[in-house]
């Protein structure tokens, strides 16, 4: 067990290696960069700008070296925690990151529980009740939530949020509790704002969640040890729950940290919608930017976070289910 | 940008389903109805040479237009102050207001204190008063006294003399003197770390100290254009120096200032002084201000604001302005959460995130009765000027530019009515792109040149030009039967760009003209533009008021840059004398020299005449093409806020909204000033 963790970290290096330089890369890849704007304002002026004052700007914000060394600057200070100087935001990333960081993912891990608290019963019901009525509304209900986009769910969440239940629009807090200290009632403030954006998200997920939960049920339930069990006398709901559901559950553990970048992309255009302060907004903002330390130190989280999910839900799924064994 | 992009148009196309059908069409009949009611009248003649043909609201008072009184000159000799001040502990109102008191003028009735203002950070520059030695009338040419209490420019044009009035304060009580000019000018602007660059205005010049309250700027080459620049942005010429200068090389050493700014977590003390003056971070809340509001907190999320204690402008009635307390921006990314907050009241004002296609929406939020959406006037001359590349490297492509009939063909082959009907419910008008009619060199007929939509005649003149529909596909091609496509690639952002060009390539296609609408994001477009590779472009015309017309941003080969893409090569033969670029063609250099002729005279007649030559030049050869301007712009306001003028422009030209005093618009009783500590 523990060699395996230990391999599976060491393994870790080179794919997260190769992901920062492909994110460095790409970042750089369309044309300009941060000076560019900033020639943008000095020619809006009048300014005619030679190539060599153009040189000198780009050696102030240290973007002359070629970009094999701006990478090594970047990643050798990312490993030691420095993650850099936003361009666009005048202050460091780290200051940046942390807090937005901290709300992606408490939106993202509620939206995963909703997803599952939703999807795990509806699943159940629909295998155990295939083909009935409430098998076929359940259905229908969560393919419209999947086909219908995130950012339209989240207007629509919006609206009626406003319309019905007096919720500001945007934001995860009312502006009387946006800036001060954690108490009961700004989290009692925080938690009637969360519930919008952690449907909106959570929704698209469920569909699919559901329909394999009910597939794999399905396949288990006419399986010879549940007739067997069954037969012997075991109230239907212990049986469901104790036998089936546990190996039916598998493949959920084991991609949970494939739902991870699911769920933060997902989050990205409806934070954008519903202003939330989370890493998606300033992601999308930085790349446009091409401020490209923020930009590459976000990626870089989110694929550590990947990495690490896959590495916990493969874990998970061996303490799950004894039959899986580390070889 | 994509992704915003998509999310955009679908949320509008949502606003409009549910309203197009319903209410728009009842909505925007009653606003025409009640502005047919606004009688406007010519309130040109307090002017300098009366040649004024622009008409302003009536509502606007005449002192709008006129240097500020003093309190003085008005027998004003009681102050008071808000009565939030009363239990602070601050010398007396009397003794923290300059010598002589400059008196503001509101829009009717004499306001009352109280309130907090609640805007989106994106009004930092619309709402809070900001403050620079000179400003401008709201005729928008005339430039006024504001800090300065005069200034002269020496008959040779060489140098501006300022005169500052007595007593000035900043917010923290220190007083305001010369050197606060003399560091932002010789300081930051000639800092070759600061401004690597000097900016074409500040070029061989430097600020000169005569004593605490005069100071002048002195230049090599003559440089009236100095007045109108620092009228417009004259905010951002002035900066607390007993602050900045703890982080400045030439006041502290090097080493000790390297350390101190690394400590805070800044790459640099540019960076640091760029962003602290730009209101961008934590210590944004450090230095002490001119303007009517000082921020006392700066969080990621949200400004708080309070009225600044020193602020040098009352009312006729002698009170300290501004009236409203505080103010609390919030920093909201999404401008499609912006129109909702402003349309069910969440703000308090609110415009400069607001665009033409939301009205309807914040037309129905109206009905609640918490907000009023009033409607201003965009000053852009138009919305969208189409320019061709005339130095793109497709020669075949530039000789056709180059010929006055094919674009007198593409201009009359747009119908500018109808555009101005689906785009701005009729509110704008069509134009070319010349002077704002608020302009000396204003002249109507430059305005509607071609402008009517005649698909006839277009087709006629294309004919003649040789362009023919060989392979029958309804479209032109070369006379030599090659196909004609121009690609035309642009950016939406500001003004309703997308769906103009839409309109624009139907028009265009009609006609038999092959238009391809491409939609580039900001560093392609700035690259692209540089670069000349663009066939053609679009951008809103702005900075064509006389404050910025001198420049000549888009009559002569002067200036280029991502918005100005029609010529690089002939601007750059001009800027460098010749030594790279392309020589342009007699009719081009002509206007180039009439251009640098007019941003160096002293003689404000010659600067009219030869203003109307280049903007006639344009009328005749249509140098860019309009489509509509003078748009509709809302702005919404707290049904609650008085002093907002019901009919306004907006721009950057005015700097929106300063001539209007937001100092003096104040809330009717019944709002808190909870924010206030």
């Amino acid at each position: 067990m523990r060699s395996y963790v230990i391999k599976r970290l060491i393994g870790m290096v080179p794919t997260l290696l190769l992901i920062s330089m492909i994110v460095f890369v790409v970042i750089q890849l369309p044309p300009g960069d941060i000076v560019t704007s900033t020639l943008d304002r000095l020619q809006a002026q009048g300014v005619e700008i030679s190539a060599e004052q153009v040189q000198n700007l780009r050696a102030q914000y240290k973007l002359d070296k070629p970009m094999v060394l701006q990478y090594l600057y970047w990643i050798g200070n990312f490993v030691t925690g420095d993650m850099g100087y936003s361009y666009l935001y005048s202050r460091p990333v780290n200051e940046l990151v942390w807090e937005r960081l901290g709300y992606t993912l408490l939106i993202s891990i509620s939206a995963l529980l909703f997803t599952w608290a939703v999807a795990v019963p509806a699943g159940m019901f629909s295998a155990v009740r295939q083909y009935s009525v409430g098998d076929y509304v359940l259905t229908t209900v969560m393919l419209v939530g999947l086909a219908t986009p995130s950012f339209l769910l989240a207007l629509v969440a919006m609206y009626a949020g406003y319309e019905w239940f007096g919720i500001s629009i945007g934001g995860l807090f009312s502006p009387e509790y946006r800036d001060v200290p954690w108490s009961l009632a700004r989290v009692g403030d925080f938690l009637s704002h969360l519930w919008i954006p952690m449907i909106v998200v959570g929704l698209g997920g469920t569909a699919s969640t559901m329909r394999i939960l009910r597939a794999n049920l399905l396949d288990e339930l006419n399986k010879p040890y549940v007739v067997t069990a069954r037969a012997k006398g075991v109230p239907p709901i212990k049986l469901l729950i104790k036998y089936p559901l546990r190996i039916a559950i598998n493949p959920f553990i084991s991609t949970i940290g494939l739902l991870l970048p699911v769920l933060i992309s997902g989050e990205a255009i409806v934070s954008i919608v519903l202003n939330l302060p989370t890493t998606g907004p300033a992601l999308i903002q930085a790349i446009v930017n091409q401020d490209m330390y923020l930009a590459g130190s976000f990626l870089m989280l989110l694929a550590i976070l990947t990495v690490v999910g896959m590495l916990l839900s493969d874990l998970l799924l061996a303490w799950a289910d004894p039959r899986i064994r580390y070889e | 940008m994509k992704i915003s992009l998509a999310k955009f148009s679908i949320w509008r196309t949502l606003c409009w389903a549910s309203l197009v059908v319903g209410l728009a069409g009842h909505v925007v009949a009653d606003d025409v109805v009640a502005d047919s009611s606004v009688a406007r009248d010519g309130g040109g003649e307090n002017t300098a040479d009366g040649a004024n043909d622009a008409v302003w609201p009536r509502q606007w008072p005449r002192a709008w237009f006129e240097p500020v009184k003093t309190a003085s000159q008005l027998g004003i000799k009681e102050f008071s102050q808000s009565p939030r001040l009363d239990s602070k502990d601050l010398p007396p109102v009397e003794q923290r207001l300059p010598t002589d008191p400059v008196v503001v003028t509101p829009l009717a009735d004499i306001g009352r204190y109280g309130g907090t203002m609640r805007i989106d950070r994106n009004e930092w520059l619309t709402f809070p008063n900001v403050e620079g030695s000179l400003t401008i009338s709201a005729d928008m040419r005339t430039v006024l006294p504001n800090l300065a209490e005069s200034w002269e420019l020496s008959p040779d044009g060489r140098r501006l003399t300022m005169t500052l009035r007595e007593g000035l304060k900043w917010s923290n009580g220190v007083p305001h003197t010369s050197d606060d000019y003399l560091f932002v000018f010789n300081d930051l602007w000639h800092n070759e770390e600061y401004e690597p660059v000097t900016r074409r205005i500040a070029q061989g010049g430097r600020a000169v100290k005569v004593s605490d309250r005069v100071f002048y700027y002195e230049f090599e080459d003559p440089n009236p254009q100095i007045v109108n620049y620092i009228a417009h942005y004259g905010n951002f010429m002035v900066l607390p120096k007993h602050y900045y200068q703890n982080f400045h090389p030439a006041y502290v050493d090097r080493e000790t200032l390297n350390s101190k700014i690394a400590d805070m977590g800044f790459i640099s003390w540019v960076m640091f002084i760029e962003a602290c003056r730009l209101q961008r971070i934590d210590e944004s809340a450090e230095p002490p201000t001119l303007d009517a509001f000082q921020i006392v907190e700066y969080t990621p999320k949200r400004t708080r604001m309070v009225r600044n204690p020193y602020y040098f402008k009352i009312d006729p009635t002698g009170q300290q302005l501004p009236y409203i307390d505080a103010v609390v921006s919030q920093d909201i990314e999404s401008k499609e959460v912006i129109a909702a907050m402003s349309a069910t009241g969440q703000l308090d004002f609110s415009s400069y995130e607001l665009k033409t296609q939301d009205i309807p929406l914040l037309k129905l939020g109206e009905q609640s009765g918490d907000i009023r959406v009033l409607i201003w006037n965009r000053l852009h001359s138009v919305d969208v000027a189409i320019e061709f590349n005339y130095n793109h490297e497709d020669k075949k492509l530039t000789s056709l530019y180059w010929e006055r009939r094919f674009r007198i063909a593409l201009s009359v082959a747009l119908n500018r009515e109808e555009m101005n009907q689906i785009i701005y419910f009729g509110r704008g008008t069509p134009r070319q792109v010349t002077a704002h009619p608020s302009s000396s060199m204003f002249v109507p007929e430059y305005a509607t040149a071609y402008t009517e939509y005649d698909p006839d005649r277009a087709r006629s003149l294309l004919d003649e030009l040789g362009l023919k529909d060989v392979d029958g596909d309804g479209l032109r091609e070369y006379p030599d039967g090659e196909p004609l496509t121009i690609t035309l690639e642009f950016m939406d952002w500001e003004t309703p760009k997308a769906i103009t060009l839409e309109l624009l390539s139907v028009y265009w296609r009609e006609v038999g003209i092959d238009i391809r609408l491409k939609i580039v994001d900001m560093a392609l477009q700035t690259a692209r533009a540089h670069a000349g590779k663009m066939q053609m472009t679009g951008w809103h015309a702005d900075r064509v008021t006389d404050i910025f017309l001198p420049q000549m941003v888009w009559w002569a080969p002067v200036h280029s840059g991502f918005d100005n893409t029609m010529w690089n090569d002939w601007v750059r033969w001009h800027r460098t004398d010749g030594q790279i670029g392309t020589e342009p063609p007699a009719v081009i250099r002509e206007l180039q020299q009439w251009s640098d002729e007019l941003y160096a005279t002293v003689d404000p007649e010659r600067r009219i005449e030869l203003g109307k030559k280049l903007l006639e030049s344009n009328a005749r050869n249509l140098w860019t093409i309009g489509t509509v301007g003078l748009a509709p712009q809302p702005v919404v306001i707290s049904s609650k806020l008085r002093g907002v003028p019901d009919q306004g422009i907006w721009g950057w030209d005015n700097r929106w909204t300063l001539s209007y005093h937001p100092s003096t618009w104040y809330f009717e009783s019944g709002v808190a000033s909870n924010e206030y500590e």
